[in-house]
């Protein structure tokens, strides 16, 4: 009986590979590794290899943990996040910026000033590219998903891997 | 069957294991695993108001702090189109221009986080002190003008405020506020909250107020009230998610007392007051089907309770309004994503009205009037589809058919958002909505002596049509605005014979039609303004429309005071004159400066000075009221100071 046991265990268990996929995330979590690892697949035209200046506009708790991502290596830069205030006074020193906030007035700002320029501009739900970021990012019962506005990309000379292209909802050229 | 069971710790203790492992360090978390992870969050369902197909208003919790918004009301206040007015016992929301007397906040749907808080008797939507919810609880509030009823059915009928409250995350600690203010005011405010590992949070509050009150003079009367206009409340609620389970409770206890001599009561005696009692508790569970297809249903149980005392001049006894109401529901949604650029929801919602009870009669001796006893249910079946045609089109189509205590309606609405550049949209929105009369409406008789009953009435139906722009000329200059045209037939409504006998009856269609017009700059050194102009008008075929402005102004001014470590915020707010039932207010202009100094980190104080030039204005008021108008506040100080630990 105890083999028999055993055997139901180690059975059991073997339908592990499933497991890490039901693994959970809080969702700002979730979109804090998710911002952090878009990062990887952009180029900056410039080749510069100071620090990477990450912005932030909108959700306390996301800054909070964003800024676990402080100094962590993207593509041999440095990252260095900050967080805007609402009045967006520091935004010209920003390569990319992340806004997660609920009035979508605040990413058509942002993204009226990243216009053409090369600057990453990551929004949230399914109207940011509409209202001009150039990654969508969206939390949809339960999973992460994300859009590319590839045109506005190229606009300001940001170069996105195909990766990044494959891995993507969708992708508007 | 012990086999399986006995198996089921080992493997337990290896997903815990992998688990932990992936909520290690984020950043070695790959993309492409993260897009498999399960995802947990307040907003996982919820369809976030701010992607609504509507002229949205977000109110932060900084406006909140710049502004020293007092409760959901001095907010909702803010808006352009949204003129609140106060008769010292509750506060009620002027929506475009409808602003009935008599009216409990009807056509405006109230939630917290999502979720429905109207009470089922009276409809009211609580903002004022009453509120299940504190200001210092609102993370944000979302107000959507418009119909919502294709989604959320009743009260859904001029727009819909939502507070999204604090949770544990945003926290990750503790916050203190202490107040004091005129008329002996002070307000204590703690709030804690957390992430758990593993996805959970949890969040607390409490908060209580006692205001004394001023002395009031009162012109009707030709005399001063004095200190009766007491008020204080007491106020908690609980948050708590984990693994895809959301519980939410709260509680609120408020006592006003009116100094205002309502329904004919003794002036400046004690004795007259309201108390308001509401308490929720919900909890939804959200699961994922499959990748393109997730649920969520959710159990909810509530209680209001309304203590009404009227105290008349000797020999009338002291009389008593007792309502009560009891009620829970069930609500169910699926979400489908798996069509490419289609998001389906479909839901239902079945709501039980276990106890509507209203009671009025004279203390002592007793004498009863009314002893009202009903229960009723509803129920309701929604779907709504977004479509996003291109990266410049998206429409969004929906319908929701309710059937409530024996009415039934369908609420259709369509809307078509263009944007011809990213930083500029256009939404053209059609919507109709009803609204079902309530107990209150129906069955409230004081046997024939202020209020009659009519169990005759029907739903009040809307339809509106808007045109919403908005365009962001640069990150520091934001325009938008909106004209709409709304029609409401049968329109539930309070009708005052010349006796003083109130009555609700369906009225003949009444039309609304207006222009907003909003500006939003950032200019340099910090400064941030902010301006509405708002011009409305309603057309009724039975004389003026009371308590409707025709034009409004609204600016709000924010900045730093250079060189001092102060900053300040100015709110103005003017409108023109309105209609009471009894004549006419005049037009007004009030301004609130906020001063303040630090952040919640290492203690933030504030000084806020309400009504700053002293004026004396009115609000026009219900037939309760004599003179059809109420004295509001003098200059108001408000001094506060809050840390977050």
């Amino acid at each position: 009986m105890t083999y028999l046991r055993l055997l139901a265990a180690v059975l059991a268990c073997m339908a592990g590979p499933a497991v890490p996929a039901q693994t959970t995330l809080h969702e700002t979590e979730a979109k804090a590794a998710a911002v952090f690892s878009f990062l990887q697949y952009v180029d900056w035209p410039g080749g510069r290899t100071d620090a990477l200046d990450l912005c932030l506009l909108g959700n306390p708790a996301s800054l909070l943990l964003t800024r676990q991502f402080q100094g962590q290596p993207v593509r041999g830069r440095a990252l260095a996040v900050r967080a805007l205030d609402d009045k967006l006074g520091q935004l010209s020193h920003c390569e990319a910026v992340f806004v997660e906030s609920a009035d979508p007035h605040d990413l058509q700002r942002v993204a009226a000033f990243a216009r053409q320029k090369p600057v990453l501009v990551i929004g949230e739900g399914g109207q940011a590219l509409a209202l001009g970021a150039t990654i969508a990012l969206s939390v949809t019962g339960g999973r992460i998903t994300f859009s590319v506005n590839l045109e506005a990309a190229r606009a300001g000379g940001l170069t996105v891997s195909s990766k990044l292209l494959r891995l993507a909802r969708t992708v508007i050229e | 069957m012990a086999r399986p069971i006995g198996a089921l710790p080992g493997c337990l203790l290896i997903a815990l294991s992998v688990s932990a492992q992936a909520a290690g360090p984020l950043s070695n978390i790959k993309l492409e695993n993260l897009l498999d992870v399960e995802v947990e969050g307040p907003s996982r369902f919820a369809q976030p108001l701010s992607e609504a197909p509507a002229a949205v208003s977000v109110i932060t919790a900084e406006d909140i702090r710049r502004f020293g918004f007092r409760n959901l009301a001095e907010a909702l206040q803010s808006v352009r189109g949204v003129n609140v007015s106060y008769e010292r016992d509750y506060h009620y929301v002027g929506i475009r221009g409808l602003a009935r007397p008599g009216d409990y906040n009807t056509r405006m749907l109230l939630m917290t986080d999502g979720i429905r808080r109207n009470d089922p008797l009276y409809d009211t939507a609580m903002v004022g002190n009453d509120s299940p919810v504190d200001i210092g609880w609102v993370k944000r509030l979302e107000f959507v003008p418009g119909s919502a009823s294709s989604i959320y059915g009743a009260n859904a009928v001029m727009g819909v405020a939502n507070a999204v409250l604090w949770s544990g995350r945003d926290l990750e600690g503790s916050r203190v506020t202490a107040e004091v203010g005129t008329g002996n005011a002070m307000r204590l405010g703690l709030m804690s909250g957390r992430g758990l590992d593993g996805g959970g949070e949890w969040l607390v509050g409490v908060s209580a107020f006692d205001r004394k009150g001023e002395n009031l003079y009162f012109e009707e009367q030709g005399a001063t009230a004095h200190r009766r206009d007491g008020e204080r409340y007491a106020k908690a609620i609980a948050k708590l998610s984990t693994g895809g389970w959301q519980f939410n409770a709260g509680f609120s206890t408020r006592r006003k007392d009116i100094p205002t001599a309502f329904w004919d009561t003794a002036f400046d005696v004690p004795g007259t007051y309201y108390d308001d009692r509401y308490a929720y508790a919900d909890l939804s569970h959200s699961t994922t089907i499959a990748a393109d297809l997730q649920q969520t249903a959710r159990v909810n149980a509530a209680q209001y309770d309304f203590v009404g005392q009227y105290t008349y001049a000797d020999p009338t006894p002291v009389n008593q309004d007792k309502a009560t109401a009891r009620w829970g529901g069930l609500e169910y949604m699926l979400a489908y994503t798996g069509l490419p650029d289609h998001k389906l929801m479909v839901g239902a919602e079945w709501q039980r009205r276990r106890k509507l009870e209203q009671r009025n009669f004279d203390v002592s001796p007793e004498t009863t009037y009314l002893d009202d006893r009903h229960g009723s249910s509803s129920r309701g079946v929604f779907v709504n589809d977004e479509w996003r045609i291109d990266a410049r089109w998206l429409a969004n189509v929906g319908v929701r058919a309710d059937r409530s205590g024996g009415f039934g309606a369908t609420s259709p609405r369509a809307a078509l958002i263009f944007h011809p550049v990213p930083n500029a949209a256009l939404k053209l929105i059609y919507s109709r909505a009803f609204r079902p009369p309530n107990d209150y409406e129906l069955h409230y008789d004081d046997g024939g002596n202020l209020q009659q009953a009519n169990p005759d009435l029907k739903p009040e139906r809307i339809t509106t049509r808007e045109l919403a722009a908005d365009y962001v000329v640069s990150p520091a200059l934001r325009f938008s605005g909106s004209v709409y045209r709304y029609a409401i037939t049968d329109l539930i409504d309070q009708v005052t014979d010349d006796a003083g006998l109130s009555t609700f009856v369906n009225r003949e269609t009444v039309r609304g039609r207006g222009i907003e017009l909003e500006a939003e700059a950032h200019l340099s050194g910090d400064v941030r303004i902010k301006g509405s102009l708002v011009s409305q008008t309603l057309r009724q075929p039975f004389g003026p429309a009371i308590n409707s402005p025709q034009r409004s102004a609204k600016l709000f001014v924010d900045g730093p005071l250079a060189g001092t470590g102060w900053s300040i915020g100015l709110g103005v707010q003017a409108m023109t004159r309105r209609h009471s039932f009894n004549g006419e207010v005049p037009g007004h202009a009030v301004g609130n400066l906020v001063f303040r100094r630090g952040t919640a980190a290492t203690g933030e104080w504030r000084l806020a000075v309400y009504n700053l030039a002293d004026r004396r204005y009115l609000d026009p008021a219900s037939s309760a009221v004599a003179r059809g108008a109420v004295v509001q506040d003098g200059r108001q100080l408000r001094l506060t100071w809050e840390q977050a630990y």
